[in-house]
C-alpha cells in the first residue's frame, strides 16, 4: 500500500495537473421548485391582502399598503414566472414526457396564471397559480427518485 | 529536449493528473483536491470516472452508477449540486477517460 502511495505522488510530481470539473448547477442555477413556489404563495397573499383593502372608507395608510401589495404581487408573480420557465426549458427533458405526458400543458397553463394575478386582482387565478406550482414541484421531485 | 522526453513520457504512462473544480461530487472530492486518473474504458460500478460532458465537452468527474444498453449512468455525489446523467442522460463508452485511482 505504501509503495502504491509512494507511485501516486510520484505520478503527481511528474504530471502537469490540469482542471476536472465536478460540474455542478450553482451558481449557474440550482433546479428547486421551492423558489417558484415561496413567490406563488406570496402572491396569494398579497391577493388576500389587498382584497382585505377593497372597501369605501381607505385611509391614506390603506392606500399606501395596497400599493406596496401590488408592487410584491407585480414582482413575485414575473419571479414565479422565471423560476418554472428555468425548470421548464432547463430542467425536465424529453424522456420526462412519457412519464408526465401533460408537462407541457402543466407547465403553460402556470406560465398564463402568472400574468392573470399581475393583470387583475382575483382570488382564484392565485389559489390555481399555488396548485399549478405544487403539481410543477411534484413532477420534479417524482424525476429525483433515480 | 528535456520537455518533448517528458511530453513523450507522460503521453506514453496510462496515467493523467487532475485538480477539482466544482461542488458536484462533495463531500468525497472538495474543490482542489487533486486525483490521479488511469486511463481506461473499463470501468466499474461505483467508480468515479472523468469523462467529455455531453452538454460542453468539458471534462467532468461522476460516480458510475447504472450500465444500461444505451450507455453509463452517472451521477455527482453531492445529490441537488450535480448535473449528471439525470439531466443529460447515458453517456457513451467513448466519452469515457478514465477511473480515479487516487486522491491527495
Amino acid at each position: 500500500m505504501q509503495m502504491v502511495n509512494l507511485f501516486h505522488r510520484f505520478i503527481i510530481s511528474f504530471f502537469p495537473s490540469e482542471a476536472i470539473y465536478a460540474h455542478c448547477d450553482v451558481p449557474c442555477g440550482i433546479y428547486d421548485p421551492k423558489a417558484a413556489q415561496t413567490a406563488a404563495a406570496t402572491v396569494l397573499k398579497m391577493t388576500q391582502l389587498i382584497l382585505e383593502l377593497d372597501k369605501p372608507d381607505k385611509t391614506i395608510n390603506d392606500h399606501n399598503k395596497i400599493v406596496r401589495c401590488i408592487l410584491t404581487k407585480e414582482e413575485h408573480a414575473q419571479k414565479c414566472k422565471e423560476e418554472i420557465l428555468i425548470l421548464w426549458t432547463d430542467y425536465f427533458k424529453i424522456e420526462h414526457l412519457a412519464k408526465f405526458p401533460t408537462l407541457h400543458e402543466t407547465f403553460w397553463k402556470a406560465a398564463k396564471l402568472c400574468s392573470s394575478t399581475k393583470q387583475e386582482v382575483s382570488l382564484q387565478h392565485a389559489q390555481d397559480l399555488v396548485k399549478a406550482v405544487d403539481g410543477i414541484a411534484e413532477m420534479f421531485v417524482a424525476t429525483k427518485k433515480v | 529536449m528535456a520537455d518533448r522526453l517528458l511530453k513523450f513520457l507522460r503521453k506514453l504512462l496510462p496515467y493523467q493528473v487532475f485538480t477539482i473544480h466544482g461542488k458536484s461530487m462533495e463531500p468525497t472530492l472538495r474543490e482542489g483536491a487533486i486525483l490521479v486518473l488511469k486511463k481506461t474504458k473499463r470501468v466499474k460500478l461505483q467508480d468515479m470516472i472523468a469523462l467529455y460532458s455531453p452538454q460542453d465537452q468539458r471534462i467532468i468527474i461522476k460516480r458510475l452508477v447504472r450500465i444500461t444498453e444505451s450507455g453509463y449512468f452517472v451521477k455527482g455525489d453531492n445529490g441537488d449540486g450535480s448535473t449528471d446523467s439525470r439531466h443529460f442522460g447515458a453517456v457513451k463508452k467513448e466519452d469515457i477517460i478514465g477511473r480515479v485511482v487516487a486522491v491527495h
